[in-house]
C-alpha cells in the first residue's frame, strides 16, 4: 500500500472498527503520514468550530413565541366558554374565523365611510384579541373607525391590513388547512380589490403621489413574495396563495395606472 | 449523554492505534470539543409523543433542542444567513404539521433534517434564476482549542474551502463532521445511495486537504475540480 492508497482509505473512515490492519500498518511506518493524519484530524475537527454568522431576523424567538402561546378559550356569543381545543389546527380555525369576521366588518365600515365620508358616531368594540393577526386587525379597525376621515388614512389602514393578513397567509402556508388558505386569499383579495383599489382613486392631495407609490411598491413586493412562496406550499395553499399573488398584482397595475394618469 | 468524539479519522486513528499517542498532540482536541446530545433518550421520545397528541409546548421544545444546529447546517448549504434562517423555520412548521406522520423509534433528527434538506432543495429551484448571495461577513472567530492549532487565518482558509465545495459535498460533510451521522443517514437525509454519501464526504475531505494540506498532498491535486460521482443513482 502507497502513501496516497493510505490517505484515501483514511477519508473514507466513518468508525474505527473499520478502519483496516492494512492501512494501520502504512500510517505506523510512515512519517509523512502520520503528519498527513494529524492535519486531517485537526482539519475534521475544526469544521465544527468553523464561525457563522448569527440568525439576523430572530425566528427562532418568534417561532417558539407562537409555540409557547397558550391556547385561547373563545367565549361565544351566549357567554358561554367552549371548551379548550385539543388540536393546534382547531385553535388556528377558530381563531382565524374570528380574524376573518373582524377584517370582514373592517371593510364593510370602510366602504361605508368611503360612501358616506363622515366619521362614524361610535367606534365598534369587538372581542379582546387573541393573536397577533387579531389584535392587529382590532388595530386597524379602531384606527379607521376613530380617525380616518380621509382617503389617504383610510388607504394606509387598508394597507396595512393587507399587509397582516398576507403576513398571516405567509407565515400558516405549510400549516393551516385547505379551508382557511382559501378563506384567507379571499379576504385579501377583496381588502385589494375593494378596498385598496378604490380608495386609491379618491387620495387627493400633496401627499396623493408619494401615498400611492408606496401602496403600489407594496403589493408588487406583495405579490411576488406570495408567488414565489406558491411554488413550494403544501398543494392546498398553492392556489389560494396565486389568488393573493394575483390580486396583488392587480392592485400594483391599478395604482400603476393611476400614477400615469397622474403624470400626464 | 454521549461524548462523542469528532472525527471519523481521529476515532480510527486514536482507537484503533494507527497512530500513537505520542505522535498525536492534537488529540486534546476531540476531548475538549461539546459534548453532542444523545438525540434518542428518553426524554426527546417523550417530547416526540406529547408533539404527536398536539403539545405545542413539547414542539416548542424540540425547536429549542434543534433550531441551532439546523440553521449552522442550513447556513452551510445556503451560505446566506437570512435564507438559512428562513428555511430553519419552514423546516420546523413543516415538521409540526406533518409530526403525527413521525414514526415513534426512528430518528427524529434525520427525519428533521431531511425535511430541511427537501426544503433546501426547493427553494434552490425556485431559486435558480437568481444570482447567489454572496458569502454574509462572518463573525470574528474566538480563541478556541482549533483555533490554536490552525490559527485564525487557517481557519479563515478552511471556511472558505468549506464555502468553495460544491453544496451537495459540503451538506454531506457537514452532516458527517458536525452531526457525526453515519453514511446511511446521510444518505437517507440527502435522498442518494450510502454509496454516493460516501464518495461525497471523501471528495469533500480530499478537497478540504488538498488547499490546507499542500505540504502533505501532491500539488497536482490542488486545484483539481471534484470529480464526478460514481453511482448517481438514487436511492
Amino acid at each position: 500500500m502507497n502513501c496516497s492508497q493510505a490517505r484515501n482509505r483514511v477519508l473514507t473512515v466513518s468508525h474505527p472498527r473499520k478502519a483496516s490492519e492494512d492501512v494501520r500498518e502504512h500510517v505506523r511506518a510512515c512519517a509523512k503520514c502520520q503528519a498527513w493524519v494529524k492535519g486531517a484530524m485537526e482539519v475534521e475537527s475544526a469544521l465544527r468550530h468553523l464561525p457563522i454568522p448569527p440568525a439576523p431576523q430572530n425566528k427562532k424567538s418568534e417561532l417558539l413565541k407562537k409555540f409557547r402561546t397558550p391556547e385561547v378559550v373563545v367565549p361565544s356569543e351566549r357567554n358561554e366558554p367552549l371548551p379548550l381545543p385539543p388540536r393546534k389546527r382547531e385553535t388556528f380555525w377558530t381563531r382565524f374565523g374570528v380574524g376573518v369576521t373582524i377584517a370582514a366588518s373592517v371593510l364593510a365600515m370602510v366602504t361605508w365611510m368611503g360612501q358616506r365620508s363622515r366619521r362614524p358616531e361610535t367606534p365598534i368594540i369587538a372581542a379582546q384579541p387573541m393573536d397577533d393577526l387579531l389584535a392587529n386587525l382590532m388595530k386597524r379597525h379602531v384606527t379607521l373607525a376613530s380617525g380616518a376621515d380621509n382617503a389617504s388614512k383610510r388607504l394606509d389602514g387598508l394597507n396595512q391590513l393587507a399587509a397582516d393578513l398576507l403576513k398571516e397567509g405567509k407565515d400558516f402556508a405549510f400549516i393551516a388547512s385547505d379551508e382557511d388558505m382559501k378563506a384567507l386569499a379571499r379576504m385579501y383579495s377583496k381588502v385589494v380589490e375593494q378596498g385598496i383599489m378604490k380608495q386609491a382613486e379618491m387620495v387627493r392631495g400633496p401627499q396623493q403621489r408619494k401615498i400611492l407609490e408606496s401602496v403600489q411598491q407594496q403589493l408588487q413586493e406583495s405579490g411576488e413574495a406570495v408567488a414565489k412562496l406558491a411554488e413550494r406550499a403544501k398543494s392546498g395553499s398553492i392556489e389560494p396563495l396565486r389568488q393573493m399573488a394575483e390580486a396583488s398584482r392587480k392592485g400594483d397595475q391599478h395604482i400603476r395606472t393611476l400614477l400615469r394618469e397622474d403624470a400626464s | 449523554m454521549i461524548v462523542r468524539d469528532t472525527h471519523p479519522v481521529a476515532d480510527a486513528m486514536s482507537q484503533t492505534g494507527l497512530v500513537q499517542s505520542t505522535l498525536l498532540p492534537t488529540d486534546a482536541v476531540s476531548q475538549r470539543v461539546k459534548p453532542d446530545p444523545e438525540p434518542h433518550d428518553l426524554d426527546e421520545a417523550s417530547l416526540i409523543d406529547d408533539a404527536q397528541a398536539g403539545d405545542r409546548s413539547a414542539f416548542a421544545a424540540l425547536i429549542e433542542r434543534y433550531w441551532d444546529r439546523l440553521y449552522r447546517w442550513l447556513y452551510h448549504l445556503t451560505r446566506d444567513p437570512h435564507t438559512a434562517e428562513d428555511l430553519a423555520q419552514e423546516t420546523f412548521l413543516k415538521a409540526f404539521a406533518a409530526v403525527k406522520s413521525f414514526r415513534a423509534g426512528s430518528n427524529f433528527r434525520a427525519w428533521l433534517f431531511r425535511i430541511a434538506h427537501n426544503n433546501f432543495v426547493n427553494q434552490r429551484r425556485s431559486n435558480k434564476r437568481t444570482r447567489l448571495p454572496l458569502p454574509a461577513e462572518l463573525p470574528q472567530p474566538g480563541e478556541s482549542p482549533v483555533e490554536e492549532l490552525l490559527g485564525r487565518e487557517g481557519i479563515e482558509r478552511l471556511s472558505q474551502a468549506v464555502r468553495d465545495l460544491p453544496s451537495d459535498y459540503r451538506g454531506a460533510l457537514m452532516l458527517r463532521a458536525e452531526e457525526g451521522l453515519s453514511f446511511k443517514q446521510i444518505a437517507e437525509i440527502l435522498n442518494i445511495t450510502e454509496q454516493t454519501a460516501r464518495w461525497r464526504v471523501f471528495k469533500a475531505r480530499q478537497k478540504l486537504m488538498s488547499v490546507l494540506t499542500p505540504d502533505y498532498f501532491p500539488a497536482s491535486q490542488d486545484d483539481s475540480p471534484i470529480e464526478p460521482e460514481p453511482n448517481r443513482n438514487q436511492p
